[in-house]
């Protein structure tokens, strides 16, 4: 059903998280679509586009091979950059257009593979999803085609989830890395920024999986079921919240268990705070700035609001799934909720100012508008955050 | 002479690559806000576009889901319509409702839908707009139709004045062209442009003009409707840094206005500024290289030629593909000056990187962006450029670009870029 968005922008559509995935890898990708596809991906959801040798193209299409479904033109033209900048893997990326059309990508992929020998793939994205489905797809995809089933390797963990529209430039997750090799793991694949072909090759070798979004957990139960790869599903945000999520990982590692991490929660502990917040955003990143604000702050009452969906099982009761811009209004502006954490662009949709906003943002929303705002959250970084934003 | 060298390739997106966007340029039209109807991904860039621009409050979506695709959406427009009006303070005269690449695909009874829209609210304008990029090549691509869509809410006028309307330019000519005097001169009172105008009724000003200047190509399809429709007759006019084009230029404008009284129009004072602003300008600017863009001017060839006789270095120059009107500039560098590079820049190649010169100075973010280069002077579109102040604007900017390197990818993000 059609929904109506006034004041906030779409948010990054799930091709653009097709191409997210693929920006790492020496590949020729072509975003099967006129231009302004390819346009919000480089523009407006790839951070890293500035200064980037990433082969993620347009493949021009038009309206005479549209309507003709003349698919001679693109692998042409895939076969050409191909001679030109010999990638690793070719890759085709869907948009409405090809939706539309009934484009069989994952055909024309085959084809492309049998006349060039490069391993080629077809991403069926469609423009009407977000991000992260889009991410999914081509991780998948990608794993089909590179990894194979291995012995797993003591302490060597993949990070699951990253993607620029949750990370921007990839600090945090630079962050994390050196935070869990300080702590003695050995890091595998981080899926999807700042990683090699060779590391996707090797994903199977972890020990476990650490999923740190909500694509990342999509990610982590597949890595599980094919690959016997259990997981620790949960961002560590908070200084004493890190401590108990390094406890965790050690037990799923020796366990070989998946755990869904939630803080150990002894009310006494700290100071209770009554004042009820509400969280809007990616689902699992949210919900670790859930465990912060408990564990850290006393914070008692807590709400997500996720915005590109919701995963019943990382959510907690009275959660919301919030898919429509007018869900999202309705839910910031009900009375009880006193403090919001949300990309800067949702206040917009406060219909007073009584309640206390803090800004945090999120790349999928605001994109390069709201770049002031991005912050870092990793174990004692959201301590450092949340101390400075709520005593200005 | 032959003509060179553009091949039909996967394209390129640098970060320097884009424009104004539909969303940007249908804004120009007074009291207008639009609604897009399409899948949510369509219209990510405009809403940021819009954002940076300070526009968003006028520009709404409605996302449809495959199902609605399906389905077919145009029953689903009108509640749109109803709640976007309920919603915004300030009701609207012009209502755009536009659509993506697939509406053009599934045909959508668009005649049908103004109709019904129009009978609910007779009030306002409705209007089909297009941001439908897969029909770039043919007659009329997206920032052809947004032309279109500007003036076509303009109404025939009896009262015919002595204004002249430039059209097709997004950005009004500088106050301090000699075109103003120019026209003046031979009676014609006033540059009438689109951005002059707050409220639509002020805008059917536009209607009496007696003679529409279009400054870009992409105004020359909706100077022939209005040549139609308001008999305003029309002249195309693309900007040149050439001296020798510009004069040419202006005895056309002579011609075409076939004034009563033909005078001597004195166009010394401002010759001699260009003059001396190009004087300035190589002593500042020197020998480095120079690399001119497509996003820069519209006829990239035409000012290489230009830069080329005043002595400046030209080195490179990059665009997509070369327009009809520039086509005998491009055969001038490959007769005369063949060591000029031609770059393509959506070329599949371009993402190699291999013809890094950060020494240089680059007319335009894109070439500049491929290039490296540290100098960049501001310019985009021709914007405010016209006649011989134009070579003395460009001259300013040259000058000034040569003395400082610039941070490319903050102005990059300072110009949200639409593709």
């Amino acid at each position: 059903m059609a929904k109506l968005s006034l004041w906030l922008p779409p948010f990054s559509p799930d091709y653009s998280g097709a191409a997210a995935v693929l920006f790492d890898l020496k590949t020729v990708t072509a975003m099967h679509d006129g231009s302004g596809c390819t346009g919000n991906y480089t523009g407006y959801d790839e951070p890293r586009w500035f200064g980037s040798q990433s082969g993620i193209y347009c493949s021009g299409l038009r309206e005479i091979d549209a309507v003709l479904g003349n698919d001679e033109k693109l692998i042409e033209k895939m076969i050409y950059a191909a001679k030109d900048m010999k990638p690793d893997i070719l890759g085709l990326i869907g948009s409405p257009v090809p939706m539309v059309i009934g484009s069989d990508l994952k055909g024309i992929a085959a084809e492309l593979e049998e006349r060039t020998g490069i391993v080629s793939i077809g991403i069926d994205t469609t423009g009407t999803d977000y991000y992260d489905k889009g991410a999914y797809l081509t991780s998948v995809e990608l794993l089909k085609r590179f990894t194979k089933p291995e012995k797993h390797k003591k302490s060597r963990i993949n990070i699951l989830g990253a993607l620029p529209m949750d990370f921007y430039k990839g600090e945090e997750i630079d962050i994390l890395k050196k935070d869990m090799e300080s702590h003695g793991f050995e890091i595998g694949l981080t899926f999807a920024m700042n990683y090699t072909l060779e590391d996707l090759k090797n994903a199977a070798k972890a020990e476990a999986n650490v999923a740190i979004s909500r694509f990342g957990f999509l990610l982590a139960k597949y890595m599980e079921e094919t690959y016997g790869i259990p997981y620790l599903a949960g961002f560590p945000a908070g200084e004493v919240v890190k401590k108990q999520w390094y406890e965790v990982l050690r037990t799923v590692c020796d366990s070989k268990r998946s755990v869904l991490f939630k803080v150990e929660w002894k009310q006494e502990q700290i100071e209770k705070r009554k004042e009820k917040v509400f969280i809007i955003g990616e689902q699992m990143i949210a919900n670790g700035i859930r465990n912060a604000l408990r564990l850290e702050f006393g914070y008692e009452n807590i709400v997500v609001g996720s915005i590109y969906g919701i995963e019943k099982m990382l959510s907690e009761e009275g959660d919301l799934d919030l898919n429509e811009e007018k869900k999202i209004r309705e839910a910031i502006n009900l009375p009880q909720f006193e403090m919001l954490i949300g990309d800067p662009l949702m206040q917009r949709l406060l219909e007073n100012d009584e309640k206390t906003f803090l800004p945090f943002a999120q790349y999928g929303v605001s994109s390069k508008i709201g770049i002031e705002y991005q912050t870092f959250i990793t174990g004692e970084e959201f301590n450092k955050w949340f101390l400075q934003k709520t005593h200005n | 002479m032959m003509s060179c060298c553009f091949e039909n390739t996967l394209h390129y997106s640098s970060p320097g690559h884009g424009d104004w966007g539909v969303v940007r340029t249908g804004m120009l039209l007074p009291e207008s806000c639009q609604l897009f109807v399409c899948p949510s991904a369509c219209g990510r860039h405009g809403a940021i576009g819009a954002m940076k621009q300070g526009m968003k409050d006028r520009l709404f979506y409605l996302y449809v889901s495959q199902r609605d695709i399906i389905d077919g959406y145009d029953d689903l427009i009108p509640e749109g319509v109803d709640q976007v009006l309920e919603a915004i303070p300030k009701r609207p005269k012009v209502f755009y409702i536009f659509v993506s690449c697939l509406d053009d695909l599934i045909g959508t009874d668009h005649s049908a839908l103004l109709e019904k829209l129009h009978k609910k609210y007779p009030d306002i304008q409705f209007l089909t707009g297009h941001m439908n990029p897969i029909s770039l090549g043919s007659k009329t691509p997206p920032p052809v139709s947004i032309q279109n869509n500007l003036y076509s809410v303009l109404d025939w006028s009896k009262d015919r004045d002595s204004g002249v309307n430039a059209i097709g330019n997004l950005v009004k000519i500088s106050d301090t062209s000699e075109l103003y005097e120019f026209l003046k001169a031979y009676g014609h009172g006033t540059l009438r442009h689109i951005s002059d105008y707050n409220t639509l009724s002020q805008y059917q000003e536009m209607g009496k003009s007696c003679a529409n200047l279009v400054l870009h190509p992409n105004g020359r399809q909706a100077a022939k409707r209005m040549e139609k429709k308001l008999e305003i007759p029309w002249l195309f006019l693309p900007v040149t840094y050439i001296p020798d084009e510009i004069e040419e230029n202006y005895k056309r404008l002579e011609q075409f206005l076939s004034p009563k009284n033909l005078v001597e129009f004195e166009f010394s004072h401002k010759k001699a500024e260009a003059e001396e602003g190009m004087k300035r300008a190589k002593r500042v600017v020197g020998n480095l290289p120079i690399i001119i863009d497509s996003t820069a001017v519209m006829m990239p060839f035409g000012l290489a030629k230009a830069l080329l006789e005043f002595g400046f270095h030209v080195i490179r120059v990059e665009c997509q593909e070369c327009p009809d009107f520039d086509k005998k500039h491009l055969d001038w560098i490959l007769e005369y000056h063949s060591e000029v590079e031609i770059f393509q820049s959506e070329h599949h190649r371009a993402a190699l990187f291999d013809r890094r010169m950060e020494e240089s100075l680059a007319i335009g973010i894109e070439g500049a962006y491929l290039a490296g280069s540290k100098y960049v002077v501001d310019l985009f579109n021709d914007e405010g450029m016209f006649g011989y102040d134009g070579i003395v604007q460009l001259m300013d900017k040259l000058a000034q670009a040569a003395e400082k390197p610039v941070d490319l990818e903050k102005r990059i993000n300072s110009y949200g870029l639409v593709v």
